[in-house]
C-alpha cells in the first residue's frame, strides 16, 4: 500500500466528497421527480474495490447502501458472465440482492484505471411504480413477493458505454410509469459517468495507488473515530422492542422486533433473535435491509462524528438475526413496502438502544429516543376536469411528525427523519398539483409524549377533493395506528399515535371550518388498503409526535407553560400529563402546580402494582432516583399507566393489548422508568 | 457632475471609494462605529478627502451619488432587535412558519453542524410569541375564492394583537399571489382600525408560490422595517447636516441601489447585501476589461464568499437563507464556506490534518498577531512560508510574529504529524487552498457551466495570497486583482446602478398562447415604468430583461429561461430546451415532453451616474525594481523572491513570477509559472 501523507489524503478526502456532491446535483437535475427533487429521495456513493461505500451523498443513506451490496453481488455473479468491463453499469431493484423493496432502484459501475478495477460508483433513486398488483409502491394484500412487482437482480444494463436498449425495455415494461423511470434510469447513469470521470481526473494526477489509498483510509479514519468513541462508553447490553402493526386478510396483526445490543470494547453486536416470523408479503425485512438499516441507525446518531462513511460504521457493527423473521425474511416472503415497515421496528429498537447506551455512557447529548414513528402515508390517484390523471404519494404526514425527546433537549416539532435535507412540500405546492384543498395543515397538540424533555409533536392536516368530482383511488399503507411506535426513556411517554380517518360529507360547500372535533362519524379505513373520497368528504391524517424523555413531573413549569402558549399543549394536558396548574392568563400556579404534583406522586405510590412476569419487562433501572438521589435497589414498583390519561392522541391505543409501564420510585413517586409492553402472545410468534 | 461616493460598513472597517469627476478612483477606510453608523462613514469619508484635498462638506454637497452597503439589518437579525410583530394568516394554516416544511430545523446550520443532532433546532419565529392569528377565508390554486374574508374576526384579530402590543403586522393568506383581493381588503381594514400601524401584505413583498418562504419574507420585512426606518433616518440627517444633496442610495441584496426610502419601506430586500458589493464591483471591471464569465472570490478572515457572473451578469437566487430564516428574495448568490486566513489548522485524533471551519477570527486572531491566539491558522502558515511579509501587513500598523507563529505549527501539527515544520505550513496552505478550489468547482458545475471558461478576481485581504494556486487547481488561466481589491465592495457599491426585480406567478401550460406571454409581460413592464416615475427616475433609460420559470410538467425542478421581447411561444419553448440541456446536459431534455410556465420576472437597471473609469496608458516603462527579496518556500526549499510595491507598478509593467507583490492591505502572490501584468485600470492580470 502506497504511504499516504496528511496532506495529500485530506486534499483527496474533500475531492472525493465533493465529487459525490456532483454526481448528486446530476442525478437530482436530471431526475427531476417529485420525490427526488421535494423529498430527496435518491443518493448517490463512491465504493472501494470492495464495494464498502466510501463516501455516499447528502441525503437519504439507504440508496447508498444498497449500492454496496448490488456492487458485491455483481463482483461475485456477474465476473465471468456477462463479465465486469470499463464503461460497464449494472441496474437492479432486487430486494434480496441490494434494495430495500422493489421501487428503489440503483444502477452501479466499476471504475478502472487501465486494467485495474480500483473502486465502484453508484445512484440510486425511488421511482413512483415497480409493478405488483396495486398502483404505487405497495401491492396490496400481497402473500408473496410473486404478488408484487417482480424484482430484477443485477443486469448489465450499459455495455462499454452504450445503453442496453432491450434490458431497458424488459425494466420499463414491469412499471405503470415508464416515462419516468426511464429518466431516472439516465439520472443514474448520468450521475455515475460524472464521478468517473472526476476521480479518473484524481487518478490520472495522482496515480490509482494514491487514490485507492485514500478511499481506505477514509474508511479507516472513520471506523477508527467510532470505536474511539465506544471505548469511552461502558460495556454492556441494552434491550428493545419495537413493534410494527399490519392489516392483511381483515385483521391487525402485531409484529415484535426485537434487539438486544451489546457492546464490547470497541464492537458492537446486534441480535435480533426472537423476532416475529416473517409476515406473507408486503412488510418484510431483507438481509441487505436490516444490515442497511442498523447502519443507517448507527450513521444517524454518530453522524457528528462518522457523517457520510458507511463502511467505517458498518465495520464495527455485527448484525445477527434469525433467517425467516419478519426482520430477515427468507424468499418468496413479499417486501415491497421495505423503506418504511419492518425497517422502521429495526430503525426504531437501533437507535433506542444506541442511545441507552450513550446515556449510561455520559453522553446523553448525544442521544434521541427515536428520530420520528412508523409513517402514515398513501398513494392517491385521480383525473381532473380535462381528464388528465394525477397521481401521487400523500408524505406530509410521515415526514412531520415529531422527533422523539433528546438527551439534554425537547424533541424537534414536527421535524422527524435523520436526514438534514427532509423536507415537505408548500400546501401551495401540493393544492397546485393535485386536485386537493387543505382545510388546515397544523402541529398536533398534545400529541408530543410527555416527559422532563418532552418529545416534539406531530402534524395534523385535513384534505378535501378539490376542483374534481372524486378522488378515484386512495390506497393506505401505514403503521402505527394501533400499536406505538416509539419506545418512551426514563419516566417519558410513548409518542402518539398516526391517524387515519374519513368524514363522508362533512364539509359544507365554501366552508373550510377545521374544527372536526365534534365530528364522530369519522370512518377508520383500513391502514393498508383502498377508499374512495367524493367532493365534501374530508380526510383527516395526524402524524405522530415523538417519545419523551424523563419524568413528565420534573418538567419546569414554565416549560410547560410555554408550550401552551405555542399552542403545542391544552390548558387541560398541562394539568392531566405534567401537574401544571395554568391561570387564565397563561402563567404558572406555582403553589397549586407544587400541589398538584404531589397528589400525582401519592397516586402512583398508592397505585396497583403489574404482575411480576410484567413488571420484569420495565428492564434496566438505574441505580439512584434522579428525583430524590435514593438508591433504587429494591425500591422501585412497576404500574400500569392508563392510556386514557395520556389523552385523545393515544386514544387508539385503548382496547389494542399494549400496556404503558412505568417503574416509580418508592421513596419519592417519581417515574424511573417506562417501557411500551406487549403480552408475547399478543404478537406474532418467533420463528 | 460631481464625485460618485460609496461606503461599505462592514464589521470592523467601514471603507470609503470616491470616483472623481475625472472618473479616477480614491479609496481609505476607517474603523465603523457600531453605535452611530454615521460616524465611521464620516470618517472614511474625511480620510479619502484627505487623500483628495478636499473638503468633505464641499464633496458631499457635490456628490452626484452617494451609495451606502451596511449590514446593520443583518445585525438587527442576529441581535434579535426588531419589532414586536404580529402576524395575520389564513385560519388552519397558523402554524406553516413553526412547520418551516421540516427543512427548517437543519437548514442554515454550519456545515459541522448539518449531521449534529444535538444542534437541530428550528429558529424561532420573527412574531412575538403567541402572535399569530387565523382568519377564516380562502382562495383555491386557480386564484377563485373559496371562502370570504372573516371581516369580523380579522378585526377581531388585530385588536388581540395590539393588546400584546404589537407595532407591525404581517398578512399572508393562501394563494395571495394568484389573488390579492382578500390581503388588500385586509389593509384597508386594519388601516382603518389602527391608523400608522405598520402594515405588510405577502402579495406585496413576495408574491411567489409557497406559503411558507412567502410569510417568513413577509414577516421579515414587517420585523425590520420600524427599527430601519430609524436607522436609515439617522444616516440621513447626518449626511445632510454635512451638505448631501442627492438622496442617499443603499445597495440591495439583488446587487443594485434604491433609494434609502424604499429599504425603509422594504428592508428585506437588503438583508443580504453584505457580500454582494464585491460581485458588483467585479461586475463593473469585468465589463470595462471585456470579461463574460467570471468567478469572484473573497477570503477574508473566517470565510470564503463566491459569486458568479455568467454572460456579463450576476447569477441569481429567488431565495436565501439568512441567520437561518428561508427568504424569497432576489439575492445575488454567494456561497461562502469557512476557509479564511484565520481558520485554524489542527490535527484530529488519527493523524488527520483539518484545515477550518474553526477560525480565529480577527481576536484574538492568528497566532503572528501576538494578540493571545495560540491555534495556528492559514495566515500563520503564509507568514512562515514567507508568504506575508512580517513587517507588510495592515499597512505595517501591525508586525507579525514569524516566531511565534512557526512555534505554534511546530507545537500543534508538524510535531504531532511527524512531519518538518514548512512541510506542515505548506500542508496547512495546500488544503486551504484544495478546498476553496473544490467549492469553486462544485458552484460553477452545478450551473452546467465548465470552471476552465472563466476568468476568476480575487479580492479580500487573504485572496490575493492563495488566488494564484486555487486558479491553478481549477484550470482557469487568467487571474485578476482588482486596484480596488481593498474596498471591492465600496466599489461596487460606488459603481452600482439601480435595480428593480419584479415576479409574478402566472401559472401556463403548453400550449402556450403567444398573446398572454406578451400580455403578461406588458402588464409587468408598465408597473415596473410606475415604479421608476414613482422614484423620480427616468424610465426612458432603463433596461429591461424578462425571464420566465418554466419546468417539464412531470417535474419539480424549475429553469429561468430568458424571454425576448419577440419571442413567440414556439420559440420560448426552444429557449427553455436550451437552458435545460444547458444546465443538464445534451440529451437530457426528452423531446416532446410537455412544459409549464410558473413564474414571470423582469429586472430592470437604471444607471445610477455616467462616469466611465479612467484607463491609464499602458506604455511598458522601465523594468521596476523590487524593494526586496526574501526567502519564499513554495515548496519544501526556498526561494529567493522579489517583494515588489503595489505602488512602484506602473501600467503596462510586466514581471514573471515567481514575486510578491505588497500593497498597504494585501499581498498577492505569484508563482513560478505565471506572469503579472498590471493593466491601464491598475488591476494586476496574473496569467496562470
Amino acid at each position: 500500500m502506497t504511504s499516504l501523507d496528511p496532506v495529500t489524503f485530506e486534499i483527496l478526502r474533500h475531492r472525493l466528497v465533493t465529487i459525490v456532491n456532483e454526481g448528486a446535483i446530476s442525478l437530482r437535475n436530471v431526475s427531476g421527480s417529485p420525490t427526488v427533487a421535494l423529498s430527496n429521495d435518491c443518493n448517490v456513493a463512491l465504493l472501494n474495490d470492495r464495494g464498502e461505500a466510501v463516501v455516499v451523498g447528502p441525503t437519504i443513506v439507504t440508496h447508498a447502501l444498497a449500492c454496496s451490496y448490488a456492487c458485491n453481488y455483481v463482483d461475485e455473479h456477474c465476473t465471468m458472465n456477462p463479465g465486469i468491463n470499463p464503461g460497464d453499469m449494472f441496474f437492479t431493484n432486487d430486494p434480496y440482492v441490494a434494495t430495500p423493496h422493489q421501487t428503489c432502484t440503483v444502477v452501479v459501475a466499476p471504475m478502472f484505471a487501465g486494467d485495474r478495477r480500483i473502486g465502484w460508483t453508484g445512484a440510486g433513486i425511488h421511482v413512483a411504480d415497480a409493478g405488483g398488483s396495486t398502483p404505487g409502491q405497495v401491492s396490496l394484500g400481497a402473500q408473496s413477493v410473486w404478488d408484487e412487482g417482480l424484482p430484477m437482480p443485477p443486469v448489465r444494463m450499459v455495455e462499454g458505454g452504450v445503453l442496453r436498449s432491450d434490458i431497458e425495455a424488459d425494466w420499463l415494461r414491469r412499471s405503470r410509469t415508464a416515462a419516468q423511470n426511464a429518466i431516472d434510469l439516465r439520472a443514474k447513469i448520468a450521475a455515475n459517468t460524472v464521478m468517473q470521470q472526476r476521480v479518473s481526473e484524481l487518478v490520472e494526477r495522482y496515480g490509482p495507488d494514491t487514490v485507492a489509498a485514500t478511499m481506505g483510509r477514509v474508511i479507516d479514519s472513520v471506523e477508527a473515530r467510532l470505536r474511539g468513541i465506544l471505548r469511552e462508553v461502558p460495556d454492556g447490553s441494552w434491550s428493545e422492542e419495537t413493534y410494527l402493526d399490519y392489516y392483511d386478510r381483515g385483521g391487525v396483526e402485531i409484529y415484535a422486533c426485537r434487539l438486544t445490543l451489546t457492546k464490547q470494547g470497541d464492537s458492537l453486536v446486534f441480535d435480533f433473535s426472537g423476532s416475529s416470523r416473517q409476515a406473507p408479503g408486503v412488510i418484510n425485512v431483507t438481509r441487505p435491509a436490516l444490515e442497511g438499516y442498523v447502519v443507517r441507525a448507527v450513521m444517524a446518531t454518530f453522524g457528528y462524528a462518522v457523517s457520510l462513511c458507511p463502511a467505517g460504521v458498518a465495520r464495527v457493527c455485527e448484525v445477527r438475526a434469525e433467517r425467516g423473521s419478519f426482520v430477515d425474511c427468507d424468499w418468496p416472503a413479499g417486501v415491497c413496502k421495505g423503506t418504511t415497515s419492518g425497517t422502521y421496528a429495526v430503525f426504531h429498537a437501533v437507535t433506542s438502544c444506541i442511545s441507552r447506551m450513550l446515556a449510561d455512557g455520559g453522553m446523553p447529548d448525544r442521544a434521541i429516543t427515536t428520530w420520528r414513528s412508523h409513517m402514515p402515508l398513501f398513494d392517491f390517484a385521480a383525473f381532473d376536469a380535462q381528464g388528465n390523471r394525477f397521481a401521487g404519494v400523500f408524505t406530509d404526514c410521515g415526514l412531520g411528525q415529531g422527533s422523539g425527546a433528546r438527551g439534554a433537549q425537547d424533541g424537534i416539532d414536527t421535524g422527524s427523519g435523520s436526514e438534514p435535507e427532509v423536507t415537505v412540500p408548500n400546501v401551495e405546492t401540493n393544492e397546485l398539483r393535485y386536485p386537493w384543498l387543505y382545510l388546515f395543515r397544523r402541529q398536533g397538540r398534545d400529541s408530543a409524549g410527555a416527559g422532563l424533555r418532552r418529545g416534539g409533536v406531530g402534524i395534523e392536516v385535513g384534505l378535501t377533493p378539490h376542483g374534481v368530482d372524486e378522488i378515484g383511488s386512495l390506497v393506505f399503507h401505514s403503521h402505527g395506528l394501533d400499536c406505538p411506535s416509539c419506545p418512551p426513556f426514563d419516566g417519558g411517554y410513548p409518542g402518539s399515535a398516526n391517524v387515519l380517518q374519513v368524514f363522508r360529507q362533512a364539509r359544507a360547500a365554501g366552508s373550510i371550518d377545521p374544527d372536526l372535533g365534534s365530528a364522530t362519524d369519522a370512518e377508520v379505513p383500513p391502514s393498508f388498503g383502498r377508499t374512495a373520497l367524493r367532493d365534501g368528504d374530508v380526510l383527516f391524517c395526524s402524524g405522530a409526535g415523538g417519545s419523551g424523555w424523563g419524568d413528565p413531573l420534573e418538567r419546569a413549569s414554565q416549560a410547560v407553560a410555554a408550550d401552551v402558549a405555542s399552542s403545542l399543549l391544552s390548558v387541560e394536558a398541562a394539568g392531566q400529563l405534567y401537574g401544571v396548574d395554568l391561570d387564565s392568563g397563561g402563567s404558572v400556579d406555582e403553589a397549586l402546580t407544587e400541589e398538584r404534583r404531589a397528589a400525582m406522586r401519592r397516586q402512583r405510590l398508592e397505585a396497583a402494582e403489574v404482575e411480576p412476569e410484567v413488571a420484569q419487562a420495565i428492564g434496566a433501572l438505574p441505580a439512584v432516583c434522579g428525583s430524590c438521589g435514593d438508591s433504587l435497589a429494591g425500591r422501585v414498583k412497576v404500574i400500569e399507566v392508563d392510556w386514557a390519561d395520556l389523552g385523545a392522541p393515544y386514544a387508539p391505543f385503548t382496547g389494542t393489548g399494549f400496556r404503558l409501564l412505568a417503574g416509580v420510585c418508592r421513596t419519592c413517586g417519581a417515574y424511573v422508568a417506562s417501557r411500551n409492553y406487549l403480552p408475547p402472545e399478543l404478537a406474532v410468534p418467533p420463528v | 457632475m460631481g464625485s460618485v461616493v460609496g461606503i461599505d460598513v462592514g464589521g470592523t472597517f467601514t471603507d470609503c471609494v470616491i470616483v472623481d469627476d475625472e472618473g479616477r478612483v480614491w479609496m481609505d477606510k476607517a474603523f465603523t462605529t457600531p453605535s452611530n453608523l454615521a460616524e465611521g462613514i464620516v470618517a472614511a469619508l474625511a480620510n479619502v478627502c484627505d487623500r483628495l484635498g478636499a473638503d468633505v462638506d464641499a464633496v458631499l454637497s457635490e456628490a452626484s451619488v452617494f451609495a451606502l452597503g451596511t449590514t446593520s439589518l443583518i445585525n438587527r437579525v442576529v441581535s434579535r432587535r426588531g419589532a414586536r410583530v404580529g402576524f395575520i394568516t389564513t385560519q388552519g394554516h397558523e402554524d406553516a412558519v413553526r412547520i418551516g416544511r421540516v427543512l427548517s430545523r437543519s437548514e442554515g446550520l454550519p456545515e459541522q453542524l448539518h449531521y449534529d443532532v444535538a444542534a437541530w433546532n428550528k429558529p424561532a419565529p420573527l412574531f412575538v410569541e403567541g402572535g399569530v392569528r387565523g382568519v377564516s377565508e380562502r382562495v383555491d390554486s386557480s386564484g377563485a375564492v373559496v371562502t370570504p374574508l372573516d371581516e369580523e374576526r380579522l378585526l377581531q384579530a388585530v385588536d388581540e394583537l395590539l393588546g400584546m402590543g404589537v407595532d407591525s403586522i404581517a398578512v399572508m393568506f393562501l394563494w395571495s399571489f394568484l389573488n390579492p383581493q382578500h390581503e388588500q381588503r385586509a389593509r384597508e381594514l386594519i388601516g382603518q382600525a389602527a391608523p400608522g400601524l405598520p402594515m405588510n401584505l405577502s402579495s406585496d413583498i413576495a408574491p411567489t408560490l409557497g406559503e411558507f418562504e412567502r410569510a417568513n419574507t413577509t414577516l421579515m420585512n414587517a420585523y425590520l422595517a420600524p427599527g430601519a426606518e430609524r436607522d436609515f433616518a439617522e444616516i440621513d440627517a447626518r449626511l445632510r447636516g454635512r451638505g448631501l444633496r442627492q438622496p442617499l442610495l443603499l445597495m440591495q441584496s439583488n446587487g443594485g441601489l434604491a433609494a434609502s426610502e424604499e429599504l425603509r419601506r422594504r428592508p428585506v430586500t437588503g438583508l443580504a447585501a453584505g457580500p454582494v458589493g464585491g460581485v458588483v464591483g467585479v461586475q463593473r471591471l469585468a465589463a470595462a476589461l471585456g470579461v463574460q464569465n467570471a468567478i469572484c472570490t473573497d477570503m477574508g478572515g473566517t470565510s470564503f464568499d463566491v459569486g458568479l457572473i455568467v454572460d456579463g451578469q450576476p447569477r441569481f437566487s429567488g431565495e436565501s437563507v439568512v441567520e437561518r430564516h428561508r427568504l424569497r428574495v432576489p439575492t445575488v448568490e454567494v456561497t461562502s464556506i469557512g476557509a479564511g486566513g484565520g481558520s485554524i489548522a489542527a490535527v484530529a485524533g488519527f493523524g488527520e490534518l483539518h484545515v477550518g471551519p474553526h477560525s480565529a477570527g480577527s481576536t484574538p486572531g492568528p497566532v503572528c498577531y501576538g494578540a493571545g491566539g495560540t491555534e495556528p491558522t492559514v495566515t500563520d502558515a503564509n507568514v512562515v512560508l514567507g508568504r506575508i511579509g512580517p513587517d507588510s501587513f495592515w499597512s505595517g500598523r501591525r508586525t507579525l510574529d514569524r516566531e511565534a507563529a512557526l512555534a505554534a505549527i511546530v507545537e500543534r501539527v508538524a510535531r504531532p504529524l511527524g512531519m518538518d515544520p514548512v512541510r506542515a505550513a505548506l500542508g496547512i496552505v495546500d488544503i486551504v487552498d484544495a478546498r476553496m478550489a473544490d467549492l469553486l468547482r462544485t458552484m460553477t458545475i452545478s450551473t452546467g457551466y465548465d470552471p476552465r471558461e472563466f476568468v476568476l478576481f480575487a479580492y479580500g485581504g487573504a485572496g490575493p495570497v492563495h488566488v494564484g494556486a486555487y486558479a491553478r487547481q481549477l484550470g482557469v488561466s487568467k487571474v485578476y486583482v482588482p486596484f480596488y481589491a481593498p474596498v471591492q465592495s465600496a466599489f461596487g457599491i460606488a459603481t452600482g446602478e439601480f435595480r428593480r426585480h419584479q415576479t409574478r406567478a402566472a401559472p401556463m401550460r403548453e400550449p402556450y398562447r403567444t398573446e398572454a406571454i406578451r400580455e403578461t409581460c406588458a402588464v409587468m413592464e408598465e408597473s415596473m415604468w410606475a415604479d421608476w416615475e414613482a422614484a423620480a427616475l427616468d424610465a426612458n433609460a432603463a433596461a429591461y430583461q424578462r425571464f420566465v420559470d418554466m419546468r417539464f410538467r412531470h417535474q419539480v425542478h424549475e429553469i429561468r429561461v430568458p424571454l425576448a421581447p419577440d419571442d413567440t411561444a414556439e420559440t420560448l419553448v426552444e429557449r427553455f430546451f436550451a437552458s435545460y440541456e444547458q444546465a443538464f446536459g445534451r440529451g437530457s431534455a426528452v423531446a416532446g415532453s410537455p412544459t409549464e410556465i410558473v413564474t414571470f420576472h423582469l429586472v430592470s437597471t437604471l444607471p445610477a451616474a455616467a462616469h466611465t473609469l479612467t484607463r491609464g496608458s499602458q506604455a511598458a516603462g522601465s523594468a521596476p525594481a523590487p524593494t526586496t527579496t526574501r526567502d519564499v518556500y513554495f515548496d519544501e526549499q526556498p526561494t529567493a523572491t522579489p517583494v515588489f510595491a503595489l505602488a512602484d507598478l506602473a501600467p503596462g509593467a510586466r514581471l514573471d513570477g515567481p514575486l510578491i507583490v505588497e500593497s498597504p492591505n494585501t499581498t498577492v502572490v505569484v508563482h513560478a509559472g505565471q506572469a503579472v501584468e498590471v493593466d491601464g485600470y491598475s488591476n494586476l492580470g496574473i496569467t496562470v
